[in-house]
């Protein structure tokens, strides 16, 4: 490793407030469901009734289907995972800020359409619902979404590096009117073999068709996000490190020269190959990494045999814009 | 595959292009099979006319280093001969630091006749 990086956890500012709305949602999720039941049903009807944290239903047809819906052990749960998912990106704030959005629907949106959902397996609202309420639902959970984005507020920002790299730092020399770009591709079986358990998981989940299209929906947003990933285009040139799926162009990420610190190569890729909290991994199988060491104290990794240029490049650009600064 | 263009050369910009992808398969950075990054892409970023890159790509086909397919990709399918190859690209550098010494072609040759043989001894 090239050059020791200074922690300076910028992720701090707003981190606990953001915390507190990713804990809430099912909180809310529990409490909302039930006020929602004793004022919907005027106390709960014959059909629909709390056993053991649970609320059971009746279905009304050719014979009883009793259905039942975990109601606090689903909270816990839920609330167990996002508690995670948060600790384990502690310092990555857009990461949190989907977490509260994802939050707020599970407060917000969920209860409306879940307790909705079921009473009218009941005979309470059989045929009362407004017959576009699958529409509003839809509605429901992305104006919760957006209200949980919203309330995440301004995200903090790392300060933008204007060091040139470390001296040691393998860097191509860039005359001032050269223009460089580097592109290369990468295919990940592991990324290819996750998109297709989740096509399996989604698969399940669509064919019971009690569980309404949230959850299919969520399901099939991770299946394509997972198969955007399978194969992906690194491209460096003077606006940065951009990262395109080539299957989905919409979703390219990339890293302006402000974030980066150096770039360095790494003979073989980490043993943790998906997305953490201390980077963002594109890596497969074995041979060189590019690893680029970023301003909010992550790692950029990108598995190519053209490691050793790419790292050159990238620290190119960054000595012919630093140097030429501070000269 | 790394792609560069200086516009304070005086060699043509299409030959730059070509230049790029011919020392990319000399130093073993790019083997058949790869693709090319697309002529669109490659002419939007470095900000030069796409014909141009164009011409470059035609060149190495014309060369039998790269098979041009539909919608302007290219992918590299010659076998290149990886001695000619690393000539051409090092006869260039060295070109390219002569022009930039001001030196004369004769001063040039005779410069690069003298390295030969200095080695040779």
């Amino acid at each position: 490793m090239i050059g020791s990086t200074s922690s300076t956890d910028f992720a701090a500012a707003g981190r606990i407030r953001r915390l507190v709305l990713t804990a809430a949602g099912p909180v809310a999720l529990v409490a909302l469901s039930l006020t929602l039941i004793a004022i919907l049903a005027g106390g709960l009807p014959q059909r629909i009734h709390l056993v053991s944290g649970a609320i059971h239903t009746e279905a009304v047809g050719s014979r009883p289907v009793w259905s039942s819906q975990p109601l606090y052990g689903t909270a816990v749960w839920l609330e167990g995972l996002l508690i995670f998912t948060f600790l384990r990106s502690w310092r990555v704030p857009s990461v949190q800020r989907v977490l509260v959005a994802l939050s707020f629907v599970l407060g917000l949106a969920v209860p409306v359409t879940g307790v909705l959902s079921v009473l009218e397996k009941g005979d309470l609202l059989k045929g009362a619902l407004w017959p576009g309420w699958r529409v509003a639902e839809i509605v429901a959970v992305l104006v919760a979404a957006c209200l949980g984005w919203l309330a995440a507020g301004r995200l903090p920002r790392a300060a933008e590096v204007t060091a040139a790299p470390p001296s040691q730092a393998p860097a191509l020399p860039l005359g001032p009117f050269q223009r460089v770009m580097f592109v290369t591709y990468m295919w990940s079986w592991r990324r290819l073999l996750i998109a297709g358990m989740l096509a399996a998981l989604t698969a399940w989940v669509m064919s019971d068709g009690g569980n309404g299209w949230l959850a299919p929906g969520a399901c099939g947003l991770l299946t394509l996000y997972e198969a955007a990933q399978v194969s992906t285009r690194l491209q460096i040139d003077a606006s940065g490190i951009t990262v395109t799926p080539r299957w989905v162009p919409a979703l390219a990420r990339r890293i302006p020269y402000g974030m980066v610190r150096f770039a360095e190569v790494r003979s073989e890729p980490p043993r943790q190959a998906d997305d953490r909290a201390d980077g963002w991994r594109m890596v497969s199988g074995k041979g060189p990494v590019l690893a680029v060491s970023l301003a909010d104290d992550r790692w950029f990794l990108y598995s190519t045999k053209e490691a050793e240029t790419a790292a050159a490049l990238v620290n190119g650009w960054l000595n012919r814009e630093r140097r030429a600064e501070m000269a | 595959m790394l792609i560069t263009v200086d516009s304070s050369s005086a060699q043509p910009l299409a030959d730059q292009v070509a230049n790029s992808v011919r020392a990319a398969l000399a130093g073993g950075q790019a083997a058949p099979g790869d693709r090319l990054p697309s002529a669109r892409n490659v002419a939007a970023t470095l900000g030069i006319n796409l014909h141009t890159v164009l011409r470059g790509y035609q060149q190495l086909r014309d060369e039998g280093l790269v098979e041009l397919r539909r919608g302007r990709t290219a992918v590299i399918t010659g076998t290149a001969d990886q001695v000619r190859l690393q000539l051409t690209a090092a006869a260039e550098e060295f070109a390219r630091a002569a022009l930039h010494a001001g030196a004369t072609d004769e001063e040039a040759l005779d410069a690069a006749r003298q390295a030969l043989a200095n080695l040779r001894e």
